[in-house]
């Protein structure tokens, strides 16, 4: 074992040999914090020492996000204090709505990242007072139990704006819709395209705009009646959180008057982290 | 960090000295220049003013020293000392393992460790062999070995980091119950880079495993109590999946404390289960408007005629014959378990239910689980019901941690 050693061998009884059951909770700790929350919380139920580690506080602190206390600042009007760290993330995973009941807030429970959803509720859109045109109907196809729908309009544009603290990486913005209005009939869901018309004649325009200057602008065209469908409008990227909160300003129009478009269900705005792109398809 | 030299023949005082990472910062860009002072053979002049011509020997431990001990030199770390280093003159440590066990190390490789490092400017042992440092009981010579050979490679500022990277990956390629003592002797010399990549290879070991599987790999006891394992979860939001969960697992317990109280008494692996069995059943079909219930009223209408027909076939089968033909309710229930595997074929949910005997040993095991799923293809909510309380291995899935686990 490498010059320099000189060793006086003295007769000594065999030390146990150490397996990972007798490391000190510590060092559990340790190894657990290189797993995903999921992997952890299938170890506590291993053992005594192993439950004890899962719990360990700096093992969740590093698996919460790093302004987490500027989020619950602003989501929850009363949080509790004493919470341990699990427990904060535990809760930070629900689906937390807040600004009255328009918007929704979760950590993704496996990686801990965070998503936010506007319903249609928290959003500008044109002409929703008219009953010609929009209707808000009760679904529970929608995290929000309500979504809105398009019967016939000329002038078809959806703002909103949301400020928020989130945490530093790279977000996509989609928009949740959803060609033809969906039902239930003998248990089975069904959707009534008959409103469906105009999509195909000049494409939708999404626009996003945050407050350091960052742009993007897509446009597609909607297919797929039938199903819902997350339409990507762009994407942002947060660098310091601490300096202010993102805000960020989108909109999808489509306000060629030469023709009238309807038949569409609008849920809502989802922001998730630019990594779950490919995990989105319907629903 | 401030050393105060009086004279040469005095020790250094670290006043600050619980920094490890300071200490090792320190150290190594102290080595650098002391390595480059031993090919040159150069004087590192600071601040220490007048001292320096006189303080060519400086003894970096206390007394007991003898001045003409190890070979002169070094030094370390700090600004205000001198250092001299004769390239054949290695200094060494003296270090005590918990077996009794005493060896001499490199100096250079043995104040890479926090612990060890410490350990001599505090106190000033390890200079020779009677002042020997003692090791923390986790470190086993051997243990020590791969600890000194991984503070040998990554203590040399010369190294690049893909070098130090090539390195880290072939040494933690060691079995578990090695990584498993690296660690634990690691983590109390405080030796944080260590502890980092052992635990990171010990991560990596482990997930992906199921829970047998671990405790198959690292020889874990399963010491948690039945009990502890039933316990409530907290329902914050009131989920209806986690308020049955806990209704299962109030169950289990007083089963539990059943079988406690009757230990005398010979109990039947097979009684056991039925028990359970019928009271998971008559659970689901009797509270809330139980999973039972909500399918024969939705089904009422259609499935009756064929009901009628498949009880007719098969009454002649029964056992039992006294089953009312439209109360499912009540033949799901019915605590004999042979009855309940004989009436399968009468229990029309849908023609073509059928119970193997070995369903209802497991409590709802995947091959049931699949059963039901399928019958069951409209109502999206007690799939979802099942799912959630049935895991791969067939046994009550527990909900661990992240929604809401006391």
């Amino acid at each position: 074992m490498g010059s320099g050693f000189s060793v006086y061998n003295m007769k000594q009884p065999q030390l146990p040999e150490l397996s990972l059951g007798d490391l000190p909770e510590a060092c559990l700790a340790s190894v657990m914090e290189y797993l995903d929350p999921p992997e952890i919380c299938k170890l506590a139920m291993l053992n005594r020492a192993f439950h004890g580690a899962s719990s360990a506080d700096f093992v969740w602190e590093s698996k919460l996000p790093p302004n987490y206390d500027s989020v619950i600042e602003k989501v929850f009007d009363d949080f509790p204090s004493k919470l341990c760290k699990k427990d904060t993330y535990a809760r930070l995973c629900l689906q937390n709505s807040f600004d009255g009941g328009t918007k929704k807030v979760w950590l993704d429970k496996n990686t801990g990242k965070l998503c936010l959803s506007i319903s249609s509720n928290g959003l500008a859109i044109t002409g929703i007072d008219d009953r010609r045109y929009w209707n808000r109907i009760p679904t529970d196809e929608s995290r929000f139990g309500m979504v809105a729908y398009l019967q016939q309009i000329w002038w078809f544009e959806v703002d909103g704006e949301v400020e928020f603290p989130f945490p530093a990486g790279t977000y996509s913005i989609f928009f949740r819709l959803q060609l033809g209005r969906a039902s239930k009939s003998f248990g089975r869901r069904v959707y009534n395209s008959e409103h469906i018309h105009g999509w195909d004649i000049k494409p939708v325009r999404f626009q996003l705009s945050t407050s350091d200057g960052q742009e993007a602008i897509s446009q597609c065209f909607l297919g797929e009646p039938g199903k819902w469908i997350h339409y990507h409008v762009g994407d942002f990227v947060v660098e310091d959180p601490y300096l202010a909160p993102t805000k960020l300003k989108f909109s999808m129009t489509q306000i060629d008057c030469t023709h009238t478009k309807g038949g569409v269900c609008l849920d809502s705005v989802v922001i998730y982290p630019s990594e779950f792109k490919e995990r989105l398809k319907c629903f | 960090m401030i050393i105060e030299t009086k004279n040469t023949h005095t020790p250094l005082l670290l006043r600050n000295p619980k920094q490890s990472t300071e200490h090792r910062a320190v150290f190594l860009t102290h080595f650098s220049s002391t390595i480059s002072i031993s090919l040159s053979f150069n004087y590192l002049r600071i601040d220490s003013g007048p001292h320096i011509s006189e303080s060519r020997n400086v003894p970096i431990w206390n007394a007991p020293v003898k001045r003409n001990s190890e070979e002169n030199l070094h030094s370390l770390m700090s600004e205000g000392t001198m250092a001299i280093v004769k390239p054949e003159m290695k200094s060494y440590i003296w270090v005590q393992t918990a077996d009794g066990s005493i060896q001499q190390v490199e100096e250079e490789v043995a104040m890479f460790c926090p612990m060890i490092c410490r350990e001599v400017l505090q106190t000033g042992m390890g200079s020779s062999k009677n002042y020997a440092i003692s090791l923390p009981q986790r470190v086993n010579p051997a243990v020590l070995g791969l600890i000194l050979d991984y503070c040998r490679f990554h203590q040399l500022p010369g190294r690049s980091n893909k070098e130090r990277k090539t390195f880290d990956e072939k040494f933690v390629r060691l079995d578990t119950k090695k990584l498993c003592e690296l660690t634990s002797a690691a983590d109390s010399l405080q030796l944080r880079p260590l502890v980092d990549l052992t635990s990171r290879a010990l991560a990596r070991m482990i997930e992906g495993k199921t829970p047998e599987e671990i405790r198959e790999t690292f020889n874990l006891p399963d010491d948690l109590t039945e009990e502890e394992k039933l316990e409530p979860l907290r329902n914050i939001t009131d989920d209806p999946r986690i308020r049955l969960l806990n209704r299962l697992y109030a169950r289990k317990r007083k089963e539990l404390k059943e079988r406690e109280r009757l230990k005398n008494v010979e109990v039947e692996e097979e009684c056991v289960d039925e028990r359970s069995v019928d009271e998971l059943l008559s659970f689901i079909n009797g509270g809330n408007g139980g999973v039972w219930t909500i399918f024969e009223r939705a089904t009422k209408n259609k499935k009756k005629p064929e009901e009628k027909r498949s009880t007719k076939d098969s009454s002649s089968n029964n056992e039992n014959g006294s089953h009312d033909k439209n109360d499912m309710v009540d033949i799901v229930a019915t605590p004999n378990k042979t009855s309940i595997l004989q009436d399968s074929t009468s229990v029309a949910f849908s023609p073509k239910l059928e119970f193997d005997d070995s369903v209802f040993e497991d409590e709802l095991d995947p091959a049931m689980k699949e059963e039901l799923d399928r019958r069951f293809c409209h109502w999206a909510k007690i799939e979802d019901l099942y799912q959630s309380l049935c895991n791969g291995n067939g046994s009550l899935k527990r909900y661990t941690g992240l929604d809401q686990r006391q």
